[in-house]
């Protein structure tokens, strides 16, 4: 598509997901995107979807009162391979998902991913691998005796060659 | 010792129960109060003793949990 400009993203900057016992609730979803500045998507052809998750499992005894059993999966996803005119490799439909499997009655787990407005461009010139980095934000709370909280940041990369990082 | 019928009235205590044919209190056999006693002392000293959980054992709890990313097919 000739002389390729910056990577950027204008999907959406946040998704935030909360779960608790009962359900897993979208406070804010959508999209992000890894387009080349100006590009509106038109004209993407092929890429395939991938998914990453990140689990947190834990089953303790019946006789540890001070380990919570839960179940929880933070997966993100995204379209890697596509186009534009037969060239590049770049990405679509960035988005984080939450599943809980098992929550205890009272904890809640709080999810926010953190888009830029710009990703980053690999590759080459003549063959240019868009990728986006982005942060998740992992906010846990429960009530074990006392209210606890605990947090996490993920650092997250997913790129137009289906290479990606989490952690 | 016996157990109060139905509808018997019960001593402020709750050890007695009015036998109106006997004309007289009688004591309440204690053994399922005894439990239900017990079983309140031990939800209590479970309370009391309810463990004292830091940030430091959230994180090892937390980190035991957590498993490596992976492509999910």
């Amino acid at each position: 598509m000739g002389e390729v400009a910056d990577i950027v993203n204008s999907g959406v900057a946040v998704i935030h997901l909360v779960a608790n016992h009962a359900s897993v609730t979208t406070v804010q979803g959508g999209y992000a995107n890894g387009f080349p500045s100006g590009f509106d998507g038109q004209g993407l052809t092929g890429g395939q979807f991938k998914a990453v998750g990140k689990r947190w499992k834990q089953d303790s005894a019946w006789y540890d009162f001070t380990t919570v059993d839960m179940d929880f999966t933070i997966t993100m996803h995204w379209m890697w391979g596509a186009s534009i005119h037969g060239d590049g490799h770049y990405i679509d439909h960035i988005t984080v998902t939450l599943d809980v499997d098992y929550l205890p009655l009272d904890q809640t787990v709080d999810v926010v991913a953190n888009f830029p407005t710009h990703g980053s461009r690999l590759g080459t010139e003549d063959n240019v691998i868009a990728a986006m980095p982005f942060t998740i934000a992992v906010q846990m709370n429960y009530f074990l005796g006392q209210l606890v909280g605990w947090r996490r940041s993920l650092d997250c990369l997913v790129q137009g060659d289906g290479q990606w990082q989490m952690g | 010792m016996s157990q109060p019928p139905a509808g018997a009235q019960i001593s402020e205590d709750g050890n007695y129960w009015w036998d109106a044919n006997a004309n007289a209190w009688q004591l309440i056999q204690h053994d399922a109060g005894g439990a239900a006693d017990a079983s309140q002392a031990a939800t209590g000293a479970q309370a009391s003793n309810a463990p004292h959980v830091t940030a430091d054992h959230v994180a090892d709890m937390m980190a035991s949990a957590e498993q490596d990313a992976a492509e999910i097919a």
